[in-house]
């Protein structure tokens, strides 16, 4: 398996959303940008994946980008890419460290979890003593509430642009869930549908937390890819889902670190 | 500089950031605790705390402090 794949996955989905337009890629040599005007998702550069190699200066070369305008601040590399010259380089030309995530897969083969299982059509499920049903998002008024959900707990209630989830939907590139706890949406996923699937925004309500409603959703995002006929489900979590995701059978791969450019 | 003046100096700066000229904050202070302390406000933290006390926080460093303590720990043997 490419222990780039979570990488290749989160690539993938933003060139395809930046082929919907109206946030074109940027690119040069080296780097690609998917950029907006505010600072929130998506807004990403990247090392190009074609790129075996990152020069010397590369980064220096990319603050210049940033500086002359229209590239993204943020820069997301993987952790093959992290040597302590590179760290020196990055933090010579103005990148600072933000956050780190662990890239995840969860393959079929690992397990037996999901055998004789339905395939993942909408269903209610029971857990514990509450009823709770994973719908997909299927109209402006579910995106809405599925919306409120993400910004408030994963975006510090800044307001994502609505017509990228629209037209992602139109454009059947990737799945919303939304989890209704007492017929409130409670828990969302994104769930790509590239060459392998993966899970973003990934976000439970803390009003709902400890409910189950988290492994519930990722039970249904597996059983909803593997029905599709894909064989793995990529993710990547932050430093407090690890043991989460680790005790649901994904396996940890390497890390990717996300940059920010003090340059202005 | 001594504990004292760094947990002084930091907490003006946490003061600044956060945007709450009242907020108190010791070492066991993690960013759970202070409204507005996200991943972006902790950049802004960690850009000033090495403007500040000319110190540079390493990957390491960002990823693994858990409190305003481990901050100031980390200043202190910049420091040294």
């Amino acid at each position: 398996m490419r222990t780039d794949i979570v990488e290749h996955n989160l690539y993938e989905l933003y060139g395809m959303i930046a082929q919907m337009g109206p946030y074109p890629m940027k690119e040069s040599l080296l780097f690609r940008s998917f950029s907006q005007p505010a600072m929130i998702w998506p807004d990403m550069s990247f090392v190009a994946e074609e790129v075996n190699e990152l020069s010397p200066g590369a980064f220096g070369e990319l603050a210049q980008l940033i500086r002359e305008g229209g590239w993204s601040r943020t820069l997301v590399l993987g952790q093959r890419w992290l040597s302590n010259e590179v760290q020196a380089d990055l933090r010579a030309n103005g990148f600072l460290p933000v956050t780190q995530w662990t890239n995840m897969v969860f393959s079929l083969e690992d397990g037996e979890l999901f055998e004789g299982r339905p395939p993942g059509a909408d269903r209610s499920m029971e857990v514990r003593e509450s009823p709770i049903e994973i719908r997909e998002v299927k109209d402006r008024v579910q995106l809405s509430d599925w919306l409120r959900v993400v910004e408030k707990v994963l975006f510090n209630n800044k307001a994502l642009p609505e017509d990228i989830f629209l037209k992602g939907l139109e454009s059947n590139i990737f799945r919303l869930l939304s989890v209704y706890y007492g017929g409130k949406t409670a828990a969302t996923a994104l769930i790509f549908l590239g060459d392998v699937p993966g899970a973003y925004m990934v976000a439970t309500d803390p009003e709902y937390r400890r409910k189950g409603l988290a492994s519930a959703l990722m039970d249904h995002a597996r059983a909803m890819v593997f029905a599709k006929g894909y064989k793995e489900l990529a993710l990547h979590s932050t430093k407090e889902g690890l043991e989460f995701y680790l005790s649901l059978g994904f396996k940890a791969q390497d890390k990717m670190t996300l940059y920010y450019s003090r340059n202005k | 500089m001594t504990s004292e003046q760094i947990l002084d100096e930091v907490t003006a700066i946490c003061r600044q950031t956060f945007g709450d000229p009242q907020l108190v904050v010791g070492p066991e202070t993690k960013a759970k605790d202070v409204e507005n302390w996200d991943s972006m406000t902790n950049l802004i933290l960690i850009d000033e705390l090495e403007k500040k006390f000319g110190v540079t926080f390493s990957l390491d460093d960002i990823m693994n402090a858990a409190n305003i303590g481990d901050l100031c720990k980390i200043i202190s043997k910049g420091q040294q």
